[in-house]
């Protein structure tokens, strides 16, 4: 999937040209001719009738990103919810549809989250990644697992596979430190085996103090505060295989762990700065992925993983019985995927992917009603391309069947969900129009349907429909300039919602969202010597978010934390002594709560960020080093209210790859 | 992350209206309980939405219903803080509960400028979170919710003793020289409340506790009446027990009294309670004297979408009850309504987010 993704992307940025370049000392029987290619493409793709956009991890010099929730900042149509800091959770929503609408897959297996249904970005590290990408809608791509069709966007994450150079093996080693006492070491060691297979390991380890000072205003009175009980202290390891199995079929496999502990600073609470919360996660997965070209025509996939993770949940105080609260949460998952593709013509693919999925959640207290989840998945894809149009269809039908241990179950569901898209291309130039339609929803989370007396068990999915317009332009002028424009209508229906009625909270579907936005991305690269290449990127965003639930005193208001206007520009000078980039993210007046009221406006904020870097090749070896001032101007701003952003930082990281 | 949140909704989402006896004895030190007839009201605090830090001070005058909001911050340049839990008058002073910003304003009544704030902690210094208060000879009583009930001395502004209380205690009321408070143990809900589903009975004399009297599962508000009689409205488990109204008589003797109650309030010998249901809001008046009870519909006109608070006025009988704005919306603006006595609606006005306490001044 990533491959594919390699190929619709065309990167002209050098450090993917740099991975296509070397590409054909590769050990698989990856075909290079497709992927080694020329013209333009940059950070998002101009032939896609859905909006996609990139981010090569090469790339994060020159962008000024450092965490996976930076690189989604950076794209378009994309809100990233962070509750400040380095541990904070960061949480992405696409063009105002819900975190829950936006799925995450590593390596093109969703990484879930029943129980919350929302994926934080913050355990994921850049370290071993090769790729971003965001889908918005359906990928061009239909030979996918069923499930990467179940919802609204996907961010894809695909890892660095191997590249050998010299001797068959590589190790990569960084070391990164910052304000607030960040200290993060890693390190990637790979190995070719024998002729056809190849293994990585690689191991993270990150900590943060996070005890940044902010400003905080209250009324009149501005007090200088700092946070506290905002430490992080993070592992993570990860290991890779691949091998081909014969000329057409290859497989690979990945083991991930992540553990972590973190202080949960909570939202400032004027007068009261007492904050005890804290957090581990433990996350285990194992996945594989077969695929096998039966033939020219016919070709299979196979997927699987397994999926362990625990969440505690730690708090003290008098209050609480016994003086504390543990509260611990076990999800499993079991997952498989098959698929098969068929070349029916030239200029037609049929596609068609079964999967099924098993979540479990056990929890520590007596109300466990221990919640378990079968959903099949079955998807049906036709993707048409000739020179001028390209169509995409499909069909995915969802029967998701609920059962508990204790009690109740929640209802079961069964749907439909169908998703149409077209692009065509009028001229010779790289020029695209593009429309698109899907008919979406998120099936509740198990706290949705069963949290100790909020959870409410006759919930209806939450629905999305998406319909999309847009053009994209590209050309070599100036070496190499692109545009895209999309203009989107989306709208959610039986919205899920924790709701009081006389004291008692349960959760209810309840009310209508109507969005209407445009997205802008536009790029240039010029390179007019060695010293002086310059790459200059922009986004610009509109959102017009509005509640239309009838009745409701806040019809037609703008929906909570989400600008009308938002955007980012980035600019980079390459001059091969030291490499220098500017990157800001703009972020408009939005809401804290559903009024529109002056006490619920959050201000505008402008973030800045500085990166110097410079590489050093000796021999074998290259060296990096990297310097950046994130947030220059040192601004206090808020993404969600009263959880205070940092000010002024600054990170130095040296990467040595051998 | 979102459990927590859920959490700490269930706790913000537990109502509370005051029990100030609104006591004559104002054993103030400022002596300046005198200017009180220059303004007379209503003060309402207001929940706001919890973690926005945006509690804010109403107050509704009288003759003329007309309502002023916010008037903590025009009078102090700065926020109340973090849901508004109670409201109390008492001499000169207002004494407002403040629940997550862990404080207890004291202002003055007629200007509402702070003169201090109190800060309930414990031994090592963690905040004890107040709830609700009530007032007697001097003393104004808060319960905190880390089991204990404090003693503000209102000469002094200072936390004189502290009481230990079962888990989690809620409303409090004084009859017969004790203090009743109600053992909530709301945050060991995972576990049945199994420490709570009492009342702890207090004696005022040296400020120890007697004993706890066994109620039904999370008693929540207390009131007293002139026999010496006390009410227990129990909001039950959520799901299996219902709510109800326990009468404790004067030898601790423990009666079912009603079913089905979210709110409560007594005055006059007429216990007043009120009751959401899908089918709408029920508000029953019990005469506790002569027996009578009035039904459901004596409110007359609009009546509140999803109340909040409920108190009664006990110079005219108007009853006061706040609300969200909406049945599916907690975070804008609500109202407060005002019925006469017969239940006419006599006003309904703008107020901050969930009106949630009230404390009449004369």
């Amino acid at each position: 999937m990533c491959k594919t993704l390699l190929r619709l992307f065309l990167f002209m940025f050098w450090s993917c040209s740099y991975a296509a370049e070397r590409a054909d000392s590769i050990v698989f029987s990856e075909k290079m001719d497709e992927f080694v290619v020329t013209g333009r493409s940059g950070s998002f793709s101009v032939s896609s009738s859905t909006p996609v956009q990139a981010f090569c991890i090469g790339d994060a010099e020159r962008a000024g990103v450092q965490y996976l929730s930076d690189v989604l900042r950076r794209m378009s149509g994309v809100a990233v919810k962070d509750y400040g800091g380095i541990g904070g959770l960061k949480t992405v929503s696409v063009r105002s549809l819900g975190s829950g609408h936006t799925a995450v897959a590593y390596d093109g297996v969703p990484v879930s989250d029943c129980q919350n249904g929302q994926i934080d970005l913050g355990k994921f590290s850049l370290d071993n990644l090769r790729l971003v990408s965001l889908s918005i809608a359906e990928s061009n791509d239909i030979f996918r697992p069923a499930r990467l069709f179940s919802s609204a966007a996907t961010v894809e994450l695909c890892s660095e596979k191997p590249v050998f150079e010299h001797d068959g093996r590589r190790i990569m080693t960084r070391l990164q430190g910052g304000s607030f006492g960040l200290v993060s070491p890693y390190l990637r060691y790979e190995q070719k085996v024998g002729k056809n297979s190849a293994f990585s390991v690689s191991g993270s380890y990150y900590r943060a103090d996070g005890n940044y000072p902010f400003r905080l205003k209250n009324g009149n009175l501005v007090t200088k505060e700092r946070r506290h009980n905002s430490d992080v202290d993070a592992w993570s390891g990860e290991a890779n295989f691949w091998t081909d199995v014969s000329e057409r079929s290859s497989l690979s496999a990945k083991f991930y762990f992540y553990d972590s502990e973190r202080g949960l600073p909570g939202g400032v609470i004027y007068y009261n700065s007492f904050s005890k919360e804290s957090l581990s996660d433990r996350i285990f997965f194992g996945q594989a992925n077969l695929r096998s070209d039966l033939s020219p025509r016919f070709s299979l996939q196979f997927n699987g993983k397994f999926n362990w993770n625990s969440t505690h949940y730690h708090d003290e105080g008098a209050i609480y019985p016994n003086g504390k609260v543990d509260d611990k949460y076990f999800q499993q998952e079991f997952y498989f995927s098959a698929g098969l593709r068929w070349r029916v013509l030239h200029c037609l693919d049929l596609a068609y992917s079964s999967d099924y999925i098993m979540n479990g959640l056990n929890v520590n207290q007596l109300s466990n009603v221990q919640p378990e989840r079968h959903t099949v998945l079955n998807v049906l894809a036709m993707k048409f391309y000739r020179r001028k149009v390209q169509a995409v269809a499909s069909l995915l039908n969802t029967v998701c069947l609920n059962y508990t241990e204790h009690g109740e179950a929640a209802e079961d569901e069964r749907r439909l969900s169908p998703s149409v898209s077209v692009s065509y291309k009028p001229f010779d130039a790289d020029f695209n129009l593009r429309a698109s339609f899907k008919d979406g929803f998120r099936v509740p989370t198990f706290n949705e349907n069963y949290f100790d007396r909020v959870g409410s068990k006759n919930l209806v999915p939450e629905r999305a429909k998406q319909f999309n317009l847009g053009i994209a332009y590209a050309s070599d002028m100036m070496r190499s300039f692109a545009f895209s424009a999309d203009a989107y209508y989306n709208r959610v229906d039986d919205k899920i919602v924790a709701m009081p009625k006389m004291f008692v909270w349960s959760m209810i579907n309840m009310g209508r969202v109507d969005i209407y936005g445009v997205d802008m991305n536009a790029e240039a690269f010029m390179s007019f010597a060695k010293w002086a290449k310059f790459f200059i990127r922009g986004n610009y965003m509109l959102q017009v978010a509005e509640e239309k639930t009838d009745g409701s005193v806040n019809y037609g208001s703008q929906i909570p934390y989400t600008p009308r206007h938002s955007g980012s520009c980035g600019l980079a000078w390459e001059n091969g002594f030291l490499n220098v980039s500017y990157n800001v993210s703009l972020v408009g007046e939005r809401y804290s709560l559903p009024g529109n009221s002056e006490a619920n406006k959050m201000e505008a904020y402008g973030e800045h960020c500085l990166s110097l870097y410079r590489s050093f090749v000796l021999r074998r070896c290259k060296l990096s080093i990297r310097g950046d001032v994130q947030n220059l101007t040192n601004k206090q701003y808020e993404v969600v209210r009263f959880f205070p952003m940092p000010g002024r930082s600054y990170r130095l990281s040296l990467a040595l790859n051998l | 992350m979102r459990y927590f949140k859920y959490l700490s909704l269930f706790l913000s989402g537990l109502v509370f209206f005051s029990s100030c006896e609104d006591e004559e004895s104002a054993a103030d030190d400022n002596g300046n309980g005198a200017d009180s007839l220059s303004r007379s009201g209503v003060y309402v605090v207001n929940n706001g939405v919890w973690g926005n830090n945006n509690a804010s001070l109403s107050f509704i005058n009288f003759p003329d219903f007309t309502i002023d909001n916010n008037v903590f911050s025009a009078a102090n340049g700065r926020m109340l803080g973090d849901v508004g839990q109670d409201v109390l008058v008492y001499g000169s002073k207002l004494y407002v509960v403040v629940n997550q910003s862990n404080v207890i304003e004291v202002v003055d009544k007629l200007t509402c400028e702070s003169i201090t704030s109190i800060v309930p902690l414990n031994e090592a210094k963690e905040p004890q979170l107040p709830r609700f208060m009530v007032s007697q000879g001097g003393k104004v009583f808060v319960s905190l919710y880390d089991g204990h009930v404090a003693m503000i001395d209102t000469a002094t502004l200072k936390i004189e003793k502290q009481v230990a209380v079962g888990p989690n205690p809620e409303g409090l009321a004084v009859s017969n020289g004790f203090l009743y408070v109600a053992n909530s143990d709301g945050l060991n809900w995972g576990n049945g409340y199994a420490n709570g589903k009492s009342v702890s009975k207090i004696s005022l004399a040296d400020f120890t506790e007697v004993k706890r009297i066994d109620v039904a599962v999370n008693p929540y508000l207390v009131e007293a009446d002139a026999e010496g009689n006390v009410y227990v409205l129990s909001k039950g488990d959520y799901a299996e027990i219902g709510s109800s109204v326990q009468k404790i008589s004067v030898n601790d003797e423990v009666d079912l009294f009603a079913e089905n109650v979210s709110l409560m309030r007594l005055n006059n010998s007429v216990l007043y309670t009120l009751d959401g249901s899908d089918n709408g809001l029920s508000c029953i008046a019990y005469d506790l004297k002569s027996g009578v009870v009035t039904d459901s519909c004596f409110l007359k006109g609009e009546k509140p979408a999803n109340p909040s608070s409920f108190d009664v006025d006990e110079v005219n009988g108007d009853l006061y009850i706040g609300s969200y704005v909406s049945g599916v919306d907690y975070t804008s603006a609500g109202f407060v309504f005002v019925y006469g006595a017969d239940g006419a609606l006599k006003a309904k006005l703008e107020a901050g987010v969930g009106p949630y306490a009230f404390a009449f001044m004369r």
